[in-house]
This record gives C-alpha cells, sequence and structure tokens, in this order.
C-alpha cells in the first residue's frame, strides 16, 4: 500500500520519532488507509525542544524574505564615509552647524544620485552555466549559439600574418580600434561595423600606438619617434623629443601624451604640443606602461620585478613596489584606481590594491602573460603563448576556476589584450593578426556621456573637445593622492613646502611681463638671437666637441664604476633592445590587407567557432 | 450749629470718642465761624480794602455756581469753605446720602498732593524712551523672519510667491475632458464610481498594510529567535553535565518514555506499531548485510591508511560510526502479530541512491558539533583566511621568510580534514599550482631582485631620514689624523657610542614612522609628497572669510557641487543664487503674516519656558 505525505508536511522537514532518530516518509499518491497510522504516530513529544534546525531555516528564509525589498542603495555615493572622524571633532556652535549642513547635504546628494540609478535601465550581467557541479571555462563556440545576431557579428577574427605581431587600441567612447602591426602596418577603423577607416603602410617599426582626446587623432610609436596622424592619416606631428618610443599613454583629462623608452619617461602637452617633462628613469628598462585612471599616475613595470609609480612633478619616482621576483611583462589598473594587475615572467598573475601597496590574489598560469588587461567591470584578463583566460571576480576575492578561455592560433602567440569600454568584448593582438571576442559582462552597460558617449555625432564629439580643453588640468595637479588638492597640509614639513611653493608662485606672476605688443616684440626678438647663437657652426663646433668629450669620459668613469655587476646587467638589458627588433618595411602589399581580412570575414567563420 | 450736628448725625455709627473729638472740632469751627462773621464789620477788613458784605448776601451778589459768597483767603485759623458747606442745603435730598459717599471718596483721591511739573528738557527724554520701547517692541516682532531671511541660502523676491510645480496630482484635479472621447470616458468613470478613488489614500492603506504584516513577521521572528536562545542554552547547560547518575536518569526516563509511547500506539493502533518495527527490523537487516557503520567506507579506510584514527575528531566520529552501527543492528522484540502481509505489501520506497545519500547526510550531521547553531560546514574549514603577514607581503617575500602556508600544529588537523576531504579535483589544481611554484621558485633562485630591493629601500631612508648626511659627516670626520693629534704618544680618540646610538635610535624611530615601515616590498618617497609644483593646491593654514575653523573648511569640500558629480536637480538647488528677484513683479513691503505671527507666539513661549526653568534652582 502506498503512502501519501501528511498534509502540511515538507519533504524536508524530518519528523522525530520514536527513538528520536529519523522516520523517512514515503512518497507518491495512492490510498489513504494508513495515512492516519502515520499521522498517529508520535510526530513530536510535547515536552521535547521544538526542532531547532527547523526553526533556524524559518528565520533564514524569512530574514531573506524580508531583505529582498527593494531599497536605495546609498551607501555607494556616500561620500562622508572617509571625512566622518574628520569634521565632527569641533565643539564650536557655528561649526558644528556648518558641518551639519554638509551632512545633510551629502545626505541629499547621495540619496538622489542612489534613486537617479532608476534611469540605468541597462543590467550587467555574466554568463551563468547551470547545472554543472564544476564549472568549467566557457569557450567562444559554446557561446555563439546564446548570442544575439547582432553581437554575434563582433565576434570576428583578421588574418594579418604578414605584418605581426599586432597591437591595439580602442577609443574612449569604444566605438573606433586602432591595429598597428609591428613591421609599420596601421589600420584605424570602426570596429563594430567592421568599416575600415584608414590603412597605412609606414615602412618602419611600429611600437606602440594611442588615441589622443578622441578618435580624430592618434599618436604611433615608430622606429625613432612619435608621430601624430589624425583621422585621415595625415601626419600632423613628429614628437622630436624621444627616441625610440616603446609605450604610449594618454592622460584624457590633462591631454598629456606619454611615452617611454627603456630608460627615460617623457610628457607632451598634446594640445599645444609642447614637452611638459622628462626624466630619466634610472631603474631596470621599462617593460610595460599603464596609467592608474583614478590620479593619473603612470604605472611602469620594469625588468627587475619592479613597479614604478609617477608623477610628473619629481625627479625620481613617487613609490615603488617590488611586484614579482622576476621581470615585469605587463600591467593594469583599474578604473577606480584600486586594483593593480601585473603579470611576470614567471607566469604568475598578481592582483595589488594600489592604494595599500598589498598584494591581494596572485593565479599561476601555464605560459607567463605577455598582456593583462581589467574590464570596466572588473574581469581580468591574461593573454601569453597562445592562450586568453578571463577571470570572473578576481580582484577583490580570489576565483577559482576561470570564466573563460580563448585560444590563438597555434602557431601564434598573444602580445597584446584590450576589453573594449562600454561593450562585452575582448581585442586580442597576436602575431599573426587580431582576434575579437565576447566576454559577457566585461563592460559597463551604463555610459556617462559627459565621460565618454558611444553614440557620439561630430557636433557632440566638437564640443566634448571644447569642454575638454577649457576643463583640462595642469599636469602639476598630478599627485599620488588627489585627495589633498584643496586641503589643508597637516604637517609642518608639508606646510613649510607649501608656502614655499606659494611664494614662488607670486614672485612668478609679479615678475611676469603683461603682453603687451612691445614684450612680445622683445620676446621674439630674443628668442631669434638664441636660436642664431646656437645655429652658430663655430658654437656648433664647440658644443659637439664638448659632447663628444663629455661622453668618453663618461664611458670611462662608467668601466671604472665599482659596481660592475649592475652595469653590466644593464648593459645586457639595453643591449637586447634592438634583438628583436623586425626589419620593417621591407615591401609594400598592393592590395588593403586589413580590408581584405574584413572582406574574407564576411563569407567565413573563424576556425574556432 | 444746626448742619454741624447733622453731619455728626451721619458718622453716627462711629464710636463715643469720635464723636465727642467731632463735636470738640465743631465748636471750633462754630466759634471761627462767629469770629470770622464778626470780622467782616471790624477795621482789619477795611484795611485790606475787602468790600464789606453784607449778612445777607443775596442781596448784594447773586449766588450761583461761579460765584460763591464767601471769603476766599480766610485768615489763620479761620474755617474754609468746605464742601460740606455747600451740601448743607441739601440735607433733605434724597440723593445725599450717595452724594455724600462720592465727595468722601473724592476727598480721599484728593488729598495727596500733586508733583510739580517736570523740567521741558526731562520730558522729552522720557517721552523718547517711552516711544522707543513702545517702536522696539513692535519691531522685535520681525526678529524671526529677519533671522530667517539672512540665514536663508537662498531667498526670491517676491516673497512668497509658491512656485506652482506640475505634479500628477495637480494634473488630474485641473483635469476637465473636453473630447468627446475624454467625456465619454469620463462618464463610465463616473458611472462605475472610480474617479472617486482616491489611488493615494489606497496606496497608503496598502502600505500600512504591509507595514503591518512586516512588524507582525518582526514579532515572530523576535519570538522564534528567543525560543532558539533559550534551547541553545539548555542544550549548552545540559552537555556540560558530567554526572553520571544524571545521564543514567535521562536514559532510563528516555527508554521508558518509549516504552510508554510504544504500549500506547500498540493499544491504539497495532497496524501503525507493526508497521514501525518493521521498519526497525528491515534496517537492521540492510545495516547487517551492508555493515554500513562498520567503518568500512573509503573515508574510514583512508584515515586507517594514514594511521589517524587516533586523531580526537576522527576517533569521535568512528565511535559514533560503531554505536551508530550498534544501535541499528540490535535485534529489539518484536510484535506478537506476524506483519509478512505489510512485508508483501510495501514497495521499497525510494530507490537506494536516495537513501544511502540521505544516510550519509546523517553521517555528516553525526560529525558535528552538539547545537546545530553553532555548526559550520565542514567546507569552512578548508577556506583558511589568510593570515595577517600573508596579505602584507607578497607571498614570495613569505616563502623567502620561511614560514610558508603549512607547519602550524593548529592548521595541520584542518589540513588533515582537507586531505580527507579528496576533492580530487581542486586537489589536482592545487598540486599543479604547488609543482609550478617550486618550478619558479627554482627557476628564479638566483635572482637577487629582493636583495637589490632591499638595498635600494635602504638607501632611499638613509637618505631621507639624514642618515647618509650623518655617515658623509662620520667618515670625513674619523679620518686618521684628522680632527685629533698623532704620533707618538697621543692615544687614538675613542669614538663617542653613546652620541652615535641616540642618533641610531632617532634615526630608526624616523624609519618605523615612514609609510612603506614594515613593508618590505614598497619604497614610498616620502619627500615627494608634496613637491614644489603641486604645492600649490595645498593650503597651508586655514583660509580666511567665512571659514571660522579648519574643520569647518574641510567640511564645505566633502560635497562636490558640479554637475559631473550630482544629479541635475541637486546641482541646480545648490548653485542657486542668495537673491533672486523675479521679473516683471511687483516687490510688495513685506506684512506679518498669520504663520509669522504664529511663530512669534511659539517663539516667545519657548522663551519664557526657558526663563523659567533658567530660574529654578538647580541641585
Amino acid at each position: 500500500m502506498l503512502r501519501r505525505r501528511p498534509a502540511g508536511l515538507k519533504a524536508h522537514q524530518r519528523r522525530p520519532t520514536l527513538s528520536g532518530r529519523v522516520l523517512k516518509q514515503r512518497s507518491g499518491g495512492g490510498g489513504g488507509g494508513t495515512d492516519t497510522a502515520a499521522a498517529k504516530m508520535p510526530q513530536q513529544n510535547r515536552r521535547a525542544p521544538p526542532n531547532v534546525q527547523a526553526l533556524r531555516e524559518r528565520v533564514e528564509a524569512q530574514s531573506k524574505r524580508m531583505t529582498r525589498k527593494i531599497r536605495l542603495d546609498k551607501t555607494k555615493y556616500d561620500r562622508l564615509r572617509k571625512t566622518k572622524s574628520e569634521i565632527s571633532k569641533s565643539r564650536s556652535k557655528r561649526v558644528k552647524k556648518a558641518v551639519a549642513e554638509v551632512h545633510e547635504m551629502a545626505d541629499k546628494s547621495a540619496e538622489q544620485l542612489a534613486s537617479a540609478e532608476l534611469m540605468l535601465t541597462a543590467e550587467p550581467g555574466f554568463a551563468k552555466v547551470e547545472s554543472v557541479k564544476k564549472p568549467r571555462p566557457l569557450s567562444q563556440a559554446q557561446l555563439l549559439p546564446h548570442v544575439d545576431l547582432q553581437s554575434q557579428q563582433k565576434i570576428f577574427e583578421l588574418k594579418l600574418d604578414k605584418l605581426g605581431p599586432y597591437r591595439l587600441d580602442f577609443s574612449r567612447n569604444g566605438q573606433h580600434l586602432l591595429l598597428a602591426g609591428q613591421k609599420g602596418h596601421i589600420g584605424l577603423m570602426h570596429w563594430q561595423d567592421k568599416q575600415l577607416l584608414i590603412e597605412q603602410y609606414l615602412n618602419e617599426t611600429v611600437r606602440a600606438v594611442k588615441f589622443l582626446h578622441n578618435e580624430t587623432m592618434f599618436a604611433v610609436a615608430q622606429k625613432k619617434r612619435i608621430y601624430v596622424y589624425d583621422k585621415q592619416g595625415t601626419e600632423l606631428h613628429c614628437l622630436q623629443d624621444l627616441i625610440k618610443p616603446r609605450f604610449l599613454d594618454f592622460l584624457p583629462y590633462h591631454w598629456l601624451l606619454v611615452a617611454s623608452t627603456l630608460s627615460h619617461l617623457q610628457y607632451f602637452d598634446s594640445s599645444i604640443g609642447s614637452l611638459v617633462w622628462k626624466t630619466r628613469t634610472g631603474l631596470a628598462p621599462t617593460q610595460a606602461m599603464r596609467q592608474n585612471p583614478w590620479n593619473a599616475v603612470m604605472c611602469l613595470g620594469h625588468a627587475n620585478g619592479v613597479v614604478s609609480l609617477w608623477t610628473p612633478n619629481t625627479g625620481k619616482s613617487a613609490a615603488s613596489i617590488l611586484a614579482h621576483r622576476a621581470g615585469i611583462l605587463s600591467l593594469d589598473v583599474d578604473t577606480t584606481g584600486t586594483y593593480m594587475v601585473t603579470s611576470s615572467v614567471d607566469s604568475i598573475v598578481r592582483v595589488w590594491d594600489v592604494r595599500t601597496y598589498k598584494q591581494l590574489q596572485q593565479y599561476y598560469l601555464r605560459e607567463p602573460a605577455r598582456a593583462v588587461s581589467i574590464s570596466q567591470r572588473g574581469l581580468i584578463a591574461a593573454g601569453g603563448g597562445s592562450s586568453v583566460t578571463v577571470w570572473k571576480d578576481a580582484l577583490a576575492t580570489h576565483a577559482g576556476a576561470p570564466y573563460m578561455t580563448h585560444r590563438a592560433p597555434p602557431d601564434s602567440s598573444v602580445v597584446d589584450l584590450a576589453f573594449c569600454p562600454f561593450e562585452d568584448f575582448l581585442g586580442i593582438g597576436h602575431i599573426t593578426g587580431y582576434m575579437s571576442v565576447a566576454v559577457p559582462g566585461a563592460g559597463e552597460p551604463n555610459f556617462d556621456s559627459y565621460v565618454a558617449n558611444p553614440f557620439e555625432t561630430g557636433k557632440q564629439r566638437r564640443e566634448a573637445e571644447v569642454h575638454s580643453l577649457l576643463e583640462k588640468l595642469p599636469a602639476s595637479m598630478i599627485t599620488l593622492d588627489p585627495n589633498m588638492i584643496g586641503r589643508i597640509a597637516n604637517q609642518e614639513e608639508d606646510r613649510e613646502q607649501v608656502r614655499e611653493a606659494w611664494k614662488e608662485r607670486v614672485a612668478d606672476t609679479a615678475s611676469a611681463k603683461p603682453e603687451t605688443r612691445k614684450n612680445l616684440k622683445r620676446q621674439a626678438r630674443k628668442k631669434h638671437l638664441e636660436k642664431e647663437a646656437k645655429n652658430d657652426p663655430r658654437v656648433r663646433l664647440q658644443r659637439h666637441e664638448d659632447a663628444q668629450s663629455a661622453t668618453k669620459a663618461k664611458q670611462h668613469a662608467k668601466a671604472k664604476d665599482e659596481d660592475m655587476s649592475l652595469s653590466e646587467e644593464e648593459g645586457g638589458w639595453y643591449a637586447e633592445e634592438d634583438d628583436a627588433e623586425a626589419e620593417a618595411g621591407e615591401e609594400r602589399p598592393r592590395r588593403s590587407k586589413m580590408a581584405s581580412a574584413l572582406s574574407v570575414f564576411g563569407d567565413q567563420k573563424p576556425d574556432w567557432l | 450749629m444746626a448742619g454741624a450736628k447733622a453731619a455728626a448725625a451721619v458718622v453716627e455709627k462711629e464710636g463715643v470718642k469720635e464723636e465727642q473729638e467731632e463735636a470738640a472740632e465743631l465748636e471750633k469751627k462754630r466759634s471761627k465761624l462767629v469770629q470770622d462773621i464778626k470780622a467782616l464789620d471790624g477795621p482789619e477788613a477795611n484795611r485790606r480794602g475787602f468790600r464789606k458784605i453784607s449778612h445777607n448776601p443775596s442781596q448784594k451778589i447773586a449766588e450761583s455756581e461761579f460765584q460763591i459768597c464767601r471769603d476766599v483767603n480766610p485768615k489763620e485759623g479761620e474755617q474754609k469753605l468746605g464742601m460740606e458747606d455747600l451740601m448743607l442745603p441739601l440735607r433733605d435730598a434724597n440723593e445725599f446720602h450717595a452724594l455724600t459717599q462720592q465727595l468722601n471718596k473724592l476727598e480721599a483721591a484728593q488729598s495727596t498732593t500733586l508733583v510739580a511739573p517736570p523740567a521741558a528738557e526731562q520730558t522729552v527724554r522720557e517721552n523718547r524712551e517711552k516711544t522707543y520701547q513702545q517702536v522696539s517692541k513692535n519691531v522685535s516682532k520681525w526678529q524671526h523672519v529677519v533671522t530667517t531671511n539672512r540665514e536663508a541660502k537662498h531667498i526670491q523676491f517676491p516673497l512668497n510667491v509658491q512656485e506652482q510645480s506640475i505634479t500628477s496630482t495637480t494634473l488630474v484635479k485641473s483635469f476637465k475632458p473636453q473630447t468627446e472621447l475624454e467625456k465619454n470616458v469620463d462618464e463610465v468613470l463616473k458611472k462605475s464610481d472610480l474617479a472617486n478613488v482616491d489611488v493615494n489614500e489606497k496606496e497608503a492603506a496598502d502600505l500600512k498594510e504591509e507595514e503591518e504584516a512586516q512588524r507582525q513577521t518582526y514579532v515572530e521572528l523576535a519570538k522564534l529567535r528567543s525560543v532558539m536562545w533559550q534551547q541553545e542554552v539548555k542544550a549548552k547547560h545540559s552537555a556540560k553535565i558530567k554526572s553520571k547518575k544524571y545521564h543514567q536518569i535521562m536514559k532510563h526516563a528516555k527508554q521508558a518514555s518509549h516504552e510508554r509511547e510504544v504500549a500506547a500506539i500498540a493499544a491504539e493502533d497495532p497496524e501503525a506499531l507493526a508497521e514501525y518495527q518493521d521498519r526497525i527490523e528491515r534496517e537492521r537487516i540492510k545495516e547487517r548485510m551492508t555493515l554500513k557503520h562498520k567503518n568500512t567506507s573509503r573515508w574510514a579506510r583512508n584515515l586507517q591508511q594514514k594511521g589517524l584514527t587516533k586523531v580526537p575528531e576522527f576517533k569521535k566520529a568512528i565511535d559514533e560510526q560503531l554505536r551508530k552501527s550498534k544501535q541499528l543492528s540490535e535485534k529489539r522484540e518484536k510484535h506478537e502479530e506476524d506483519t509478512d502481509e505489510v512485508e508483501a505489501e510495501v514497495p521499497e520506497e525510494a530507490p537506494v541512491e536516495a537513501v544511502e545519500a540521505e544516510e550519509e547526510e546523517a553521517e555528516a550531521t553525526d560529525v558535528a558539533p552538539p547545537t546545530l547553531l553553532t555548526a559550520k560546514p565542514r567546507a569552512a574549514a578548508k577556506q583558511k583566511a589568510p593570515s595577517e603577514k600573508e596579505v602584507l607581503l607578497p607571498s614570495f617575500i613569505t616563502d623567502l621568510a620561511g614560514g610558508g602556508s603549512a607547519g602550524a600544529a593548529s592548521s595541520a588537523v584542518t589540513d588533515a580534514v582537507a586531505a580527507a576531504a579528496a576533492a580530487s579535483v581542486e586537489e589536482q589544481d592545487d598540486e599543479r599550482e604547488e609543482e609550478q611554484k617550486k618550478f619558479m621558485a627554482e627557476a628564479f633562485a638566483d635572482s637577487n631582485a629582493v636583495e637589490q630591493f632591499e638595498k635600494e629601500k635602504e638607501a632611499v631612508i638613509e637618505e631621507e631620514t639624514g642618515e647618509k648626511a650623518d655617515k658623509d659627516a662620520a667618515a670625513t670626520k674619523n679620518l686618521p689624523g684628522w680632527g685629533s693629534w698623532t704620533g707618538e704618544g697621543t692615544k687614538a680618540q675613542k669614538p663617542n657610542v653613546k652620541a652615535e646610538e641616540a642618533a641610531a635610535a632617532k634615526r630608526k624611530e624616523k624609519a618605523n614612522k615612514r609609510k612603506d615601515a614594515g613593508r618590505a616590498h614598497v619604497i614610498i618617497h616620502e619627500k615627494r609628497g608634496v613637491n614644489p609644483k603641486s604645492g600649490i593646491y595645498m593650503l597651508a593654514s586655514k583660509p580666511g572669510g567665512t571659514f571660522s575653523t579648519a574643520a569647518q573648511y574641510e567640511a564645505s569640500l566633502v560635497v562636490p557641487l558640479g554637475p559631473d558629480w550630482n544629479t541635475s536637480n541637486f546641482h541646480k538647488e545648490v548653485i542657486k543664487p542668495k537673491v533672486k528677484v523675479l521679473r516683471g513683479k511687483v516687490i510688495k513691503p513685506i506684512a506679518m503674516s498669520k504663520r509669522t505671527q504664529k511663530r512669534q507666539l511659539q517663539l516667545k513661549a519657548a522663551r519664557q519656558q526657558q526663563q523659567h526653568q533658567q530660574r529654578k534652582p538647580v541641585f
């Protein structure tokens, strides 16, 4: 005879019975004859304690239900959190009132901002595999059937096997892609509809490319100098100061183009085209460079495993971290300026808290990651050899298995990676071309058009350009802690320095002559005379001789230097500089490579799909 | 005389003494009057130039209210013409009594002498003071209005013009159906009585209901929690009892109650009992066949192989299993009635896997600590929280230090548990990671990155703490032959150890205060914190003006006002000008509104109360 479960008793609720052990309920329907019998079993002794487990479950379920209610989450916008302890100390009534006002304002502001989140209609989300005990990394082939048609079009591959390896850069609004083959191949495209805007063969080595303030201008680190091109591919400018540039970056709020060689770091103001600051790092060769978007501090990764942080105000680095025991290959900092990811020759990827310089996580790879990147929503991508690995929730917490993996062609090797802003796509530059793969949940779904607008029209772009120029921040404003700006220095030494800086500033402004016509003329004449004097053949000859003798003396001194080991090593490091350099520009292909690669894509899918 | 008597009669009520006095006085007056009358004809009167008044005054001057026929300036000792004299003729009138009383009152009032009028100047001043008081009283009514307007962040003229904001409710209220369709809809709404439903009210009611429900849930939860807590306390207490006797008694009681229950059921429903016993029997058979709790499982075998059976935790778990086995396989007396029928009828209720799974679960709970509330899932043991040191320093540095992750005696058990749990895949991953760790450590064993970095850091600290300068100075100072006599017979100068030690301690203190102190892998160049260029973006002291303290200034920086960091509404609100004058509007003089008056009264009351409280003695 089959038994039915008594009404009101769920399967998971166990009934203590005679011996105090668990009596299993029978499942299934049927005759009710013995149903009564089961009900008559002593279910629960009255004196016996209530089932604590069941109580616990009930309490938990109830509390969960209650917390599920949607509330305004103001904590994200709470500006007082940090300063609260600082400003509530005073006893003065007036100050208290002022402080109370600030509190009120901050609260109101946070509340309004939180409630304005209602307007953000797009919701971020990640791909999730159901009914699998141990999640395995997703592949593109697995993902493809679940992706909408428009996005399917954005998963593609460009086979460019002659002029690689390819490095890339996305414009700030994620609409444009700049590809640069090391052997002098440059292409600018509107990548989402695969519209090639320009393609150039430069006939010399290209080591890095970077968009300037918008997609209309970009800088290219070529064999000897940095060149600036416009959207039509016209050469606009050549920066003479830096020789053999390796890395480029652009600070959009300061309009600074930052360039680095193995040993030097320079800042150019891209709005007026002048050199702002330059220095010799005095450290091991630079192998990676990336900005911290929060405070505009440049992070340089060196061949001895050190990451140094630079502001264009001091003679030396502001701080340095020994991040790895082996040379650093690549690094990236997230948009909030909290996390830094470094990869090294020792096949380890480490996550750091850049504010406290603490190591948070580390991940072991099979091959060293040549490139790492953090997406807007905090995914980490690391690519080395022929594989690319993406981790989710891997910054603050330790991620177990990777979220996604992808493989470059077996004969190729990944050299550059970048997440496309505001899109769920990852651009991979490798030796034989470029790949665009989907990474669900990578990009920020809700853009702020004050910062970057993916749907920008030409007029909006021009307007944003003017706004940005008017709001340009001076390079001197870059500090490790931008919160210090406008505050009162709290240490006596700092105060002294502040006073001195002000004195200098006042003296400068006092001595500055007004820009009258006469003064300008005088200045121009002075400049002209200086230039003439500089170009005087006698002076030039003298200078040449001086320079030669100086270098000789230097070399002599260096050879005699006690610390031979270091200098040898340095020499070794720098000697490698040109070994890897490819012989570029041997031949100029007749047909556009990128255009053909793009056209090929229309017909056939990549192998990995 | 008669008049005087009459007057005396009026005050009859007075005491006898008074009467006598009065009589004496009257006598005095009478004699004076006689004298006066006599004097009228005397030489003295003539000399003074007084006209002679005839004894019958009515004959000479007509007596009226303007003319009293009497000497106005009586001589010394003479009686003046009094009011009572004038009243005499009215003695017999009806209102005489009332009139006299009035007169008495008047007399009493006039008895005080008038003060001489003050000087003009003083009068003016006094007037001014009075006026000032009056005016200030009037003006102080506006005190509150003025202060609020002065303190207001934004004020708009004309005052009290409310900007009508368009909300859904105002729109609904002002809506009038105009088109045909609208009219139809309106009609339908009216008919169905939907037009009068106040949405807000309904929502409010719903909200209230919801709140009530929520409150009830809270109460229920609180009750449940308290019950749970009590149970927990009880369980803890009973678990602590070590008395054998107690446990024995408890066991017996349990057994007895069990038997009683069985007997009761047997009496009531023999079928149920039979079923129960049958189940027990089947469980016994199953246990004997599978030897499930005889520690034959892979887990138990693993433990035996690894020799972990004597670890107290595992021993306890194994014993528990054995106890369970014993309990299950124990032969029990069966009810007399045979249950073959039942056995035949009852099919296998669930697949074996399910049963096993459930029993495994039971196993898991068996190992758990006594109270369920304090129980933690097993997996938690594996998740080791990284220690402070591990977080602070990169792992390769901790590796160098020789600490490593394992090693601590306390973690050995958890490690063993993790191993026993045998999560094979993760183990493999871990192994791979470990292997790679070792491999990489070997590969970069000769890398002197750490040592070089340490050296560099030392140099930076030396430079920034001034140690380097000290050393340089010391080096030149301590050059042999410098600053001291040399040659035969001179003693070598002893270095000043104390001073050096003190300096070293000072430097060490400085070094310990550095931001990068205790972090071997970081160098922070502190002197570049505030550099000459970015110095101008900071302040050396509090700015003057509206800020009375530095704290107030810093507070003003907390909330940014710009549109990039705020909603447009908030931004508009915070950048409103202090005063805004609406165009094309007449600005009328300010008037005291009822609200202000009310506020005024409230303030006054509050003030009075405060004063009252202040007056109270404080103990």
